[in-house]
């Protein structure tokens, strides 16, 4: 064998043991950075489908759902799911989904999710209210949320001559904490029910 | 004046410093559940913060997040209890979340420098140790090879090629 072609396969393998000894580092300094940061909203029926989800709703009878949160961060996150309950006159939420909605919260969740990490709540509700058919209107006294009961101060819903229902909405709006503004911002993500009231 | 217009006087006054008492007793209540629901959302949000911080210093922080719901669930409670006007279970759903997270800070402070010490550690052993490495099988395949081309390099002219 001549001397240079010993060299040339002797530093092949020199070349080919140092990228081999590196390749720890080498493996953390190519590794492509992540793309995508967001968080994933949902809403499922109580057989985690959405087929079924509440829609007829009878006067005090428990109805369940699951409210699901993913995180894709990449880090920690701290939310808050508002509920909110409102009949079609009051402030919907933004449809594209840049603003919540006016209406005051009944209740706020507190979540915690790590970076990859999921969350699932089941929200269980029932509904107390009145239909005037004389008035073709729905008055709601108060709504069970997970055992709670909040007073709806017999909020109305007006028979909806075009839908055909006395309609109601049960929605969750997602906030996040900001830790550089030091409190939650509008997550931009809300899910919800539409509900009709079906007891005369 | 008269005995029966004193005696109303009397009861009317007392009557008037009973609810005087009542409404600053209900009135103390009141903003000492604010204060306590505000003073929880405070800490709950500078625990998250401690977290966050040991999460960013590459710590596993799995073992601090139960504590953070179980003291955001007693706050949710704490201001449903507020803003139904039940200012006493509002204090304590307050008072219970800041009992939660007694010592949290401390426990993601630890956490935290444990992260940070493992790191300089993972440094070391898989990035400053793999190229030192590298560096030194390429230095040592130079010498070896320098070496092994002087020795052949000496070898030569005695391999018996010598002219008449």
């Amino acid at each position: 064998m001549e001397l240079k072609e010993a060299k040339g396969i002797f530093f092949i393998a020199v070349a080919a043991a140092s990228l081999l000894v590196a390749s720890p580092a080498l493996s953390r300094i190519f590794t492509s950075p992540r793309a995508e940061y967001f968080t994933e909203f949902w809403l499922l029926d109580q057989n985690r489908g959405t087929s079924n989800y509440p829609f007829n709703i009878s006067r005090a009878h428990d109805y369940a759902v699951l409210l699901g949160i993913a995180n894709r961060l990449g880090s920690l996150a701290y939310y808050m799911v508002e509920v909110k309950f409102r009949n079609w006159t009051m402030p919907a939420p933004d449809p594209l989904g840049k603003n919540p909605s006016q209406t005051t919260p009944l209740l706020d969740i507190r979540i915690f999710l790590e970076d990859y990490g999921n969350g699932e709540l089941s929200i269980t509700f029932s509904l107390d209210y009145e239909i005037d058919s004389a008035e073709q209107r729905a008055s709601f006294h108060n709504i069970t949320l997970n055992g709670r009961v909040f007073d709806l101060n017999d909020q109305i819903a007006s028979w909806d001559p075009i839908r055909k229902d006395f309609y109601a909405n049960l929605y969750f709006e997602l906030w996040i904490y900001n830790s550089t503004l030091d409190d939650f911002e509008y997550h931009n993500r809300s899910v919800g029910l539409r509900l009709n009231m079906t007891d005369l | 004046m008269k005995p029966g217009k004193t005696a109303a006087n009397l009861i009317a006054t007392l009557m008037l410093l009973a609810l005087t008492a009542v409404a600053l007793t209900l009135a103390q209540t009141s903003q000492d559940a604010i204060s306590a629901v505000s003073e929880a959302e405070r800490l709950l949000a500078e625990a998250y913060k401690k977290a966050a911080d040991a999460e960013r210093a590459g710590a596993n922080t799995t073992e601090l997040v139960p504590t953070l719901e179980r003291a955001g669930r007693y706050l949710s409670d704490a201001k449903i209890a507020l803003s139904q006007g039940l200012y006493d279970n509002a204090f304590a759903f307050a008072t219970q979340s800041q009992v939660e997270l007694t010592g949290f800070s401390s426990r993601a402070e630890s956490l935290k420098n444990s992260a940070e010490q493992s790191r300089i550690l993972d440094v070391l052993v898989n990035v400053v140790g793999p190229l030192l490495g590298a560096v030194g099988v390429g230095v040592a395949g130079l010498v070896v090879w320098g070496r092994v081309s002087s020795r052949m390099n000496v070898q030569r002219p005695g391999d018996g090629t010598q002219g008449s």
